[in-house]
């Protein structure tokens, strides 16, 4: 069973769960539901999840016509898994855009730089209004 | 605190209810299909020609959200599985359950030819267990009855399961455990009837429900002789 991990700033901040609360409650809903069968899935496989570039993946649903995808990768124990940020693709281009870029550098800040922190992936039971108005 | 106590939690949210609904036919269908596709060794490009439909379609249809799903298309794939589908109104809880207990990677449900043949099995097994019971001599019945406890130690487990539920049960149908209690039987009796049955060649899928309800029929006569009073007569018979 893979166990999920956020990632978080330097600050503290969980930037998953933040994410989390800016996209629509359908999204969410869909995103709690694919982790939860994504931990039982022994193999991941295409299209709910693909292999990007240095071992980083990207985790992958539609809603709202908008394709979603969180990006990760491996951690520590081969069940664990990292999740590092929250974006949307549209026609090759990440929201934001150097989302790739900034997985890659909060990966290598963790590994390498001690800077931010990782907890245990738990999805928000609520969004507060001011945090869904981020969005 | 427990994954379904946290869904629960966030289920306390209406909006989130709805959608959690909707998560369920968008992220659930797709690996479910997946799954029934994968089990039957099958390309996309063969499940499109069993349901009348384009490839495209089908890959579609097996990514989270990239597909609406109506009625007619589930009863066309149900057709082309040939599974049963099941559409009911339920509680939360129910669905949350289902969604705690959905696992891709065990998620097997029998086309009515397995299902057809795995009945078969179950009546050849307790043939098979009839005419173990009917060698009837005393080495026999001394032998089947410590058969029976050892058996019953293996499948201790698993015996609290509904027979109607088997398919369904998490515990019947992890196929670990399911192979565990195959061998378990099969190590211990390797040439007795279910042994058999193994050797024949039955296709591994219709065992564990051939295996429970035969075990069963065994338990029952082994510790409760006097409900089968053919076999237990037959046996004093032979004893004497």
């Amino acid at each position: 069973m893979t166990r999920f991990l956020d990632y978080k700033s330097p600050a503290g901040n969980n930037l998953i769960a933040e994410w989390y609360c800016r996209i629509s409650v359908e999204a969410r809903a869909m995103f709690d539901d694919l982790l939860d069968v994504l931990s039982k899935k022994a193999i991941w496989s295409y299209p709910d999840f693909k292999r990007l570039d240095d071992g980083l993946g990207e985790i992958r649903w539609k809603c709202d016509k908008k394709q979603y995808r969180v990006i990760g990768c491996s951690w520590k124990e081969p069940q664990g898994y990292l999740l590092l940020i929250g974006c949307t693709h549209k026609q090759d281009i990440y929201d934001p855009p150097d989302a790739i870029g900034t997985a890659d550098k909060r990966r290598r800040g963790l590994q390498f730089e001690r800077k931010g922190g990782i907890c245990e992936h738990q999805s928000p039971e609520d969004c507060t209004p001011e945090e869904q108005s981020l969005s | 605190m427990s994954t379904r106590a946290r869904k629960i939690a966030r289920l306390k949210n209406k909006a989130y209810r709805d959608a959690f609904i909707g998560s369920q036919i968008s992220v659930g269908l797709p690996f479910q299909i997946r799954a029934l596709r994968e089990q039957r060794g099958w390309k996309q490009s063969r499940l499109a020609m069993e349901a009348g439909m384009l490839q495209p379609r089908i890959s579609a249809m097996e990514s989270p959200g990239a597909a609406k799903f109506n009625l007619e298309t589930l009863r066309r794939l149900a057709s082309a599985f040939d599974v049963a589908l099941m559409v009911r109104f339920v509680p939360f809880s129910e669905l949350v359950d289902w969604s705690e207990r959905f696992d891709p990677d065990k998620f097997n449900i029998p086309s009515f030819k397995d299902e057809q043949a795995s009945e078969e099995s179950v009546r050849q097994a307790e043939a098979a267990v009839e005419a173990y019971v009917a060698i009837g001599h005393e080495a026999a019945r001394a032998a089947l009855g410590n058969w029976a406890q050892q058996l019953e130690a293996a499948t201790q487990p698993f015996l609290t399961t509904p027979t109607a539920n088997i398919w369904a049960s998490p515990e019947i149908s992890a196929t670990g455990k399911q192979r565990k209690w195959l061998s378990a039987v099969q190590g211990q009796y390797p040439t007795g009837p279910y042994g058999r049955l193994v050797e024949s060649g039955a296709p591994f899928s219709v065992l564990p429900l051939a295996l429970y309800q035969g075990v069963s029929n065994v338990l029952e006569k082994a510790t409760i002789p006097a409900k089968n009073q053919a076999a237990t007569g037959l046996l004093s018979a032979q004893a004497a």
